[in-house]
C-alpha cells in the first residue's frame, strides 16, 4: 500500500484526544499521512496552529464544500456533526489520490501497527469491525452489547478502512450521501448518527472484509470477550490477539464505569486508562475554554437547545428566512423558536 | 472443623464486609492504585533536600578524612548509596551500617555517601561543583559536602598511593555518570555494584508496572512499558545505565542467585564478575515449633502492611474467615493495620535488635506465615525470619527469591502458590492442615554477614 492517509474529526473540545490519536498512529506508522477535520473555530485568543501538531493537515467543515453549510451544519449537534462530515472527507481524500483512506476515531489509540488493516486493503475496497464478534455468556452483557449493537449499529463507526478502489469509491460516495442527509441521533427511528447505516454495507457493496481480529477496535462493549492482557515479553493482548488499537469511549463519564463492569475484576484495562489519560493531560489544549464548541451557541453565546435543531431539520422552507441560524438577535432563528414555544 | 458456611440465615451488610464479602466484589482491587500511578519524576517534584547547609570546604573534609586514614591500617572506601543509612531503617540501609562496622573494626576507614536531595530516579547530570552529597565518615555524618571535592580527595589519596575502592550500593538520585568520574578518579578498576534490588533496569525499583504488577523488565520500547507510570523514564535510564555498566565495568553483587539470574537475563549490561553475598543465613538451635491441632491454625503476615508486600492479599483472605474456627490471623509490625479479627502484634525490628521478629514470632507459635510480595525479592527477610521463627511458609512462586530461598531451606519448610485463587483455595478447603503437618518446623537464628566487607578484607588477604 503506497500511500495511505489517516483523519479523525473532532471539535476543539476533543483536540487533546486527536492528538493522543495522532501520537500513536505515528508511531506505528510513521509513513501514513494524518489529516485533522475540525467542525468548530476557535475562541478568540486560543492559539492552533497546524505547523505545532502531530497532524500534517487540518481540514475544516467550511472546506468542505458542503452547499450552505453553516445552514446544514445547524441541523446537528456536536457528535451528530462531527460525524456527518466523515463522508464528505472520505471521497476528498479518495480524489486526492491516497491508495487507501482509514478513519479513526479521535477517542481512540493505537497500540501496535495495523497491519491487518494495510494488508487486507490490497484485496478488500471496505473494512469494517463490529462491536462484538463473540456472542455474550451473560444476560448484562446481551443487554448491553448485543442489543447495543442492534440499537446503534453491528459496526463500529470508530474505524473504517476504505481503498481507492471503484467499490471504495461507492461505497464512500453512498456514505457521504447518506450522512449528509441523514446523520442523526434517532435510535427509535432506525438511525444512529452513521452507524446504523453502514449495517447495509456488506449488502450493498463488494469486497468487503469483516474484521474479527480480536486486536482491533477494543472497547467496553467488547471487553467481555477480549480480556486485556500484558505480557512479560512486552505486548498486549486482547483476547487472543494482539492488541492494536482501544477505543477510550466516554472514558471520563460513563465509560469507566463499563470498564468496570465488563473488566471482571482485573486491573489490565486500567493501566490503559491510566495512560490514556496521562497522555490527555500532556496533550490538554491551553487556553481552551470548557466544552468550547463554536456551533453549539447562538452568536450571543446562548445554548442551543436541541428542539432548535430538530425545528430546523424539519421545517427547510425557515431557510430562506433566516440565512445564518446561528445569529442571535430579535430577527433571529432562536428568537422566531422562543416564540413558538420551543 | 467449622466451615465458613452461612446456611439459609441472612446476613448483615457489616458481617459480610467483615467477612470479607466487600474483597471479593467483581471490580478490580488495584484499579485505584493503577489510575493513581504518576511517573517517577512527577513523584520527584515532591521530595525535598536531606539538609538545608552550605556545604562543607574542600579542605575540612579533606582534613577529616586524612586524620581518618591516618588512624586506619586498613584500607579506605567510599560507599555510595540512596540514603543516609545512620539515620533511616532497612534492608540496605542495615547492609551499609553492618559492612561499614566490619570494615571498621579491620581497620579500614569508611567514607559514606549519598544525594543530599533524594529522588526516586537518577538524577540529571550536573556539573559536579552543583551536586550536594551528605558524606558520613566512619558511622558519623560530617556533612553536606559537594561531589566534586569528594572527586578531588579522591584524586589526592591516588597521588598518595592510598587507593579507595568504591562500593555503590544504590544510584538512586545519583547522575551515574558523576559516579563514574567519582570512580575514575579513584582509579578504582573494579569497583563494587550491589543488585540490591533491579532499580539498574528500570526507575521503579521492584519493577511494579503502574505501581501495581510485577512487570518482568519488557523491551524498553515495547507496548506494555510504554504504558507503565515509569515507562517514559526508562528509556534513558537503561541508556545511562548501559553506559556507566561499560565504562566502569564493575564486580557485581547480588544478595541472591536468583535476583541475579534475573538481573543477567533482563538487564545486558557489561560487568567483570559477580558474587553472590547472603546478608544472613539460619542457625538451627535444635528445636522445633509442634502444630497443636486443638487450637485454630495461626497464620501471619510479617513486616509493614503495604500492598507491594502482599498485604491486600493477606487482609482478604483474613476477612474472608474471620469467622472461620479453623484459623487464627496475626500481624506482626510496627503499623496497627486496624483490621477486625486479627491479631496486631506490634514489632519493630532496628539494627540493634535483628531479632525481635522471629523471637515474637516465635513466642505467638506461630504455625504458618504468608508471604505474598507483589515485588521480585531480592533476598527476603521476612520469609527468613518465618523460617527462623519455625512457621510454615506459604510463598508467591513469582515473588523472586522467597520461595527459591525457603525451598533450599528445605522443601517441606513452605510451599508455592501461583495465583491469589490458589491462595484462597488452599485455606477454604483446609489443604493448607495437610501441608503444615508434615513440615520441618525447626527454630533458629540469623548469622549476619559484613556483606562487601568479607570479600574487601578476602581481597587484602589474597593480595
Amino acid at each position: 500500500m503506497r500511500s495511505v492517509h489517516c483523519y479523525t474529526s473532532v471539535s476543539f473540545s476533543y483536540l487533546d484526544r486527536a492528538r493522543v490519536l495522532a501520537e500513536s498512529v505515528r508511531k506505528h506508522h510513521p509513513d501514513w499521512t494524518l489529516w485533522l477535520l475540525l467542525s468548530d473555530e476557535a475562541p478568540e485568543g486560543f492559539h492552533f496552529d497546524i505547523g505545532e501538531e502531530c497532524f500534517d493537515h487540518v481540514v475544516t467543515i467550511s472546506e468542505l464544500g458542503i452547499p450552505e453549510w453553516k445552514q446544514w451544519a445547524f441541523e446537528h449537534d456536536v457528535v451528530e456533526l462531527c460525524t456527518a462530515v466523515k463522508g464528505t472527507m472520505l471521497c476528498r481524500l479518495l480524489d486526492e489520490a491516497a491508495d487507501a483512506v482509514i478513519y479513526l476515531d479521535p477517542d481512540t489509540a493505537v497500540f501496535a501497527p495495523l497491519s491487518h488493516v494495510v494488508e487486507r486493503l490490497e484485496q478488500s475496497s471496505v473494512i469494517l469491525t463490529p462491536h462484538v464478534v463473540q456472542p455474550e455468556t451473560t444476560l448484562a452483557g446481551v443487554c448491553d452489547n448485543e442489543i447495543g449493537s442492534l440499537k446503534h449499529g453491528v459496526y463500529n463507526l470508530g474505524f473504517v478502512a476504505v481503498s481507492n478502489t471503484v467499490y471504495g469509491r461507492r461505497f464512500a460516495e453512498w456514505w457521504r450521501d447518506r450522512l449528509l442527509k441523514f446523520c442523526r441521533d434517532d435510535v427509535p427511528n432506525g438511525l444512529f448518527t452513521d452507524q446504523r447505516w453502514c449495517d447495509l454495507v456488506p449488502a450493498l457493496f463488494e469486497g468487503v472484509f469483516v474484521l474479527r481480529n480480536s486486536g482491533y477496535n477494543v472497547a467496553s462493549w467488547n471487553l467481555a470477550t477480549r480480556p486485556i492482557a500484558l505480557q512479560a515479553d512486552g505486548t498486549i493482548l486482547a483476547g487472543a490477539d494482539q492488541l492494536r488499537f482501544f477505543h477510550f469511549t466516554k472514558v471520563n463519564s460513563v465509560g469507566e464505569a463499563m470498564l468496570d463492569r465488563y473488566s471482571f475484576g482485573s486491573s489490565e484495562v486500567f493501566e490503559l486508562l491510566r495512560w490514556y489519560r496521562s497522555r490527555l493531560i500532556v496533550h490538554r489544549p491551553i487556553g481552551l475554554p470548557a466544552n468550547w464548541w463554536m456551533y453549539g451557541t447562538y452568536t450571543n453565546k446562548e445554548p442551543i437547545p436541541r428542539s432548535h435543531r430538530l425545528a430546523w431539520r424539519q421545517r427547510v422552507d425557515l431557510r430562506a428566512s433566516f440565512k445564518d441560524p446561528f445569529l442571535a438577535g430579535s430577527d433571529g432563528f432562536g428568537e422566531w423558536c422562543r416564540q413558538q414555544g420551543l | 472443623m467449622s466451615q465458613n458456611s452461612r446456611g439459609t440465615n441472612s446476613i448483615s451488610v457489616d458481617d459480610a464486609v467483615a467477612e470479607g464479602w466487600a474483597y471479593r466484589k467483581p471490580t478490580s482491587r488495584n484499579k485505584a492504585r493503577i489510575l493513581g500511578a504518576i511517573s517517577p519524576r512527577e513523584r520527584a517534584r515532591e521530595w525535598g533536600a536531606i539538609s538545608t547547609q552550605e556545604p562543607l570546604s574542600r579542605d575540612v573534609v579533606r582534613r577529616a578524612l586524612m586524620a581518618a586514614v591516618e588512624e586506619a591500617t586498613g584500607g579506605i572506601v567510599i560507599g555510595l548509596s540512596h540514603d543516609h543509612y545512620l539515620t533511616i531503617a532497612g534492608g540496605v540501609q542495615n547492609c551499609i551500617g553492618d559492612e561499614q562496622a566490619a570494615l571498621c573494626k579491620a581497620g579500614w576507614t569508611y567514607l559514606h555517601i549519598c544525594p543530599n536531595r533524594p529522588l526516586p530516579l537518577l538524577a540529571e547530570v550536573v556539573d559536579p561543583e552543583r551536586f550536594e552529597v551528605v558524606a558520613s565518615l566512619n558511622g558519623k555524618t560530617l556533612g553536606v559536602v559537594l561531589i566534586s571535592d569528594i572527586e578531588a580527595i579522591a584524586l589526592d589519596l591516588v597521588r598518595a598511593g592510598r587507593k579507595p575502592r568504591c562500593v555503590v550500593h544504590h544510584m538512586l538520585g545519583f547522575a551515574p555518570e558523576l559516579i563514574a568520574r567519582l570512580i575514575r578518579a579513584c582509579n578504582d578498576n573494579q569497583p563494587l555494584v550491589w543488585l540490591h534490588d533491579l532499580f539498574t533496569l528500570c526507575p521503579s525499583v521492584h519493577l511494579l508496572r503502574n505501581d501495581a504488577t510485577f512487570c518482568f523488565a519488557p523491551p524498553v520500547d515495547s507496548a506494555v512499558c510504554r504504558i507503565c507510570n515509569s515507562g517514559p523514564d526508562r528509556a534513558s535510564h537503561v541508556q545511562r545505565m548501559q553506559t556507566f555498566f561499560t565504562s566502569t565495568h564493575p564486580s557485581v553483587i547480588a544478595p541472591s542467585a536468583t535476583l541475579f539470574d534475573f538481573w543477567v537475563q533482563y538487564g545486558k549490561y557489561i560487568y567483570r564478575d559477580s558474587t553472590i553475598i547472603a546478608p544472613c543465613e539460619v542457625v538451627f538451635d535444635g528445636g522445633s515449633q509442634v502444630f497443636d491441632a486443638t487450637r485454630p491454625l495461626r497464620i501471619a503476615f510479617l513486616g509493614s502492611p503495604i500492598y507491594h508486600k502482599g498485604w491486600d492479599a493477606f487482609e482478604s483472605l483474613a476477612r474472608w474467615h474471620a469467622r472461620d474456627e479453623r484459623y487464627a490471623f496475626y500481624h506482626f509490625g510496627s503499623a496497627d493495620p486496624e483490621v477486625p479479627c486479627l491479631q496486631h502484634v506490634p514489632v519493630t525490628v532496628a539494627r540493634e535488635s535483628r531479632s525481635a521478629m522471629i523471637e515474637a514470632v516465635r513466642a505467638a507459635e506461630i504455625d504458618v506465615v504468608i508471604n505474598w510480595s507483589m515485588c521480585y525479592e531480592s533476598f527476603s527477610f521476612t520469609a527468613i525470619e518465618a523460617v527462623a521463627a519455625g512457621a510454615f511458609v506459604v510463598a508467591r512462586r513469582d515473588a523472586g527469591n522467597v520461595w527459591p530461598l525457603v525451598r533450599a531451606i528445605n522443601p517441606k519448610r513452605g510451599c508455592s502458590v501461583v495465583g491469589e485463587t490458589e491462595l484462597l483455595a488452599l485455606f477454604a478447603d483446609g489443604q493448607i492442615f495437610e501441608y503444615v503437618s508434615v513440615a520441618d518446623r525447626r527454630t533458629g537464628s540469623l548469622r549476619f554477614g559484613s556483606y562487601t566487607g568479607q570479600l574487601l578484607q578476602s581481597e587484602v588477604s589474597n593480595a
